[in-house]
């Protein structure tokens, strides 16, 4: 299956380039990946498209030239996300770090346009941790490799360059460690894109955890879409290495005022 | 294609929501044993750690002296909260037992026979 869409994105390239980013009954999307910078964006999949995701974030800037700057420890996620709607897209990947397999569903509730100020986004996910194995908990069941995490995503694309989103979050753990971190946690979080030229635009983002997290920092990131023909490419620094939706959100240990900070790219191809 | 959209949140409603914590799923019987170097520690670290601190490697763990010099810097590392990037082993964790066994091996004075 895969070898026919791949002969079917080949003929069909220059039709996605111009499609991919644009709708015909309404104003364009805030925002052009389906990222800001590693928290999800309003924008969804166009009905009956794929995307594959291959994305990397590397180890610690500040380990110095011993490291080559964190590049020698990559962690890698795959992925790949199906539209089965303009409205509504599902997808599943897989990242390095805790061996963590991610379901999500994101859907459009409502849509920018002459009558309504905002997009509306609605996003699900379901990540199994497969790293915990029963040797080193022997108490380990299925259930405890669960966590989730609810988002509405609310944008509004102010002019041609500049979109801001707010996205309250909700993550729930099914294991946790309570001495550093709640089993629920409330977040919020405020993104932004402003775009400099035609194919480049700056992104940031930071979520605040409104539970004790003292051990865990807030994330922040900050990234850069660069569009090329077919692909949108996000390169970026930010203090959570972790790139799952809930260890990013979650789990951020490093800290941009020390220069503990982590390099990375998202990547999408439209098949 | 379309009915995935109403598996995949049946299968999340088929798995709990409760949450445990990690100590709940482990194995925290109390060690009465003395703790050793060559017979508890070292098989540990042989499995664990050796792969990147061996003789030869920047900070070495081979030797018993290694080991007991550096076991606060061990105790540290082992018992960080998953996601820390730096915890030890990289990318893993011991078991409590494993850990439980670092800390009594000190308690017990770092003995090597």
């Amino acid at each position: 299956m895969f070898a026919s869409t791949l002969a079917f994105s080949q003929e069909d390239l220059l039709k996605d380039i111009d499609t991919a980013a644009t709708r015909q009954d309404t104003s364009q999307p805030a925002f052009k990946g389906l990222q800001v910078v590693t928290g999800q964006s309003t924008k969804l999949t166009a009905k009956k498209e794929w995307y594959i995701v291959v994305a990397h974030r590397f180890g610690d800037l500040s380990t110095g030239f011993k490291n080559f700057f964190g590049l020698d420890d990559a962690s890698t996620k795959l992925g790949a996300i199906y539209g089965i709607t303009d409205r509504i897209s599902v997808s599943l990947s897989r990242e390095t770090n805790m061996k963590t397999f991610e379901g999500a569903v994101k859907y459009q509730l409502a849509r920018q346009n002459e009558h309504f100020p905002l997009d509306v986004v609605g996003y699900n996910v379901w990540a199994v941790n497969t790293d915990l194995d029963k040797d080193r908990y022997p108490y380990l069941r299925f259930s405890d490799r669960s966590s989730y995490l609810t988002q509405a995503l609310i944008s509004r694309r102010f002019s041609d360059n500049f979109s801001l989103q707010l996205s309250p979050s909700y993550v729930h753990k099914n294991l946790y460690d309570p001495s550093i971190e709640n089993n629920n946690q409330f977040l919020t979080g405020l993104g932004g894109r402003y775009k400099i030229s035609k194919r480049v635009s700056i992104n940031a983002e930071y979520f605040v955890n409104f539970d004790s997290h003292s051990f865990y920092k807030n994330p922040l990131s900050l990234g850069m879409d660069i569009e090329t023909g077919g692909h949108v490419f996000q390169l970026l620094l930010t203090n959570s290495q972790l790139n799952s939706d809930i260890g990013y959100l979650s789990n951020a240990t490093g800290n941009w005022g020390k220069g503990h900070i982590f390099f990375g790219f998202n990547l999408y191809r439209v098949f | 294609m379309k009915k995935l959209i109403y598996i995949l949140p049946v299968l999340a409603f088929l798995t709990s929501c409760e949450s445990r914590t990690y100590e709940e799923i482990s194995d925290n019987t109390p060690i009465t044993a003395v703790i050793r170097y060559n017979a508890d520690i070292k098989p540990i670290i042989e499995s664990n750690c050796i792969s990147c601190h061996s003789a030869a490697s920047s900070f070495p763990l081979a030797t018993y002296a290694q080991a007991k010099n550096n076991i606060e810097g061990i105790l540290n590392r082992i018992q960080r909260p998953a996601g820390d990037p730096l915890k030890m082993p990289q990318g893993g964790s011991l078991s409590a037992a494993q850990i439980n066994m670092f800390i009594k091996w000190k308690a017990d004075g770092l003995l090597e026979n």
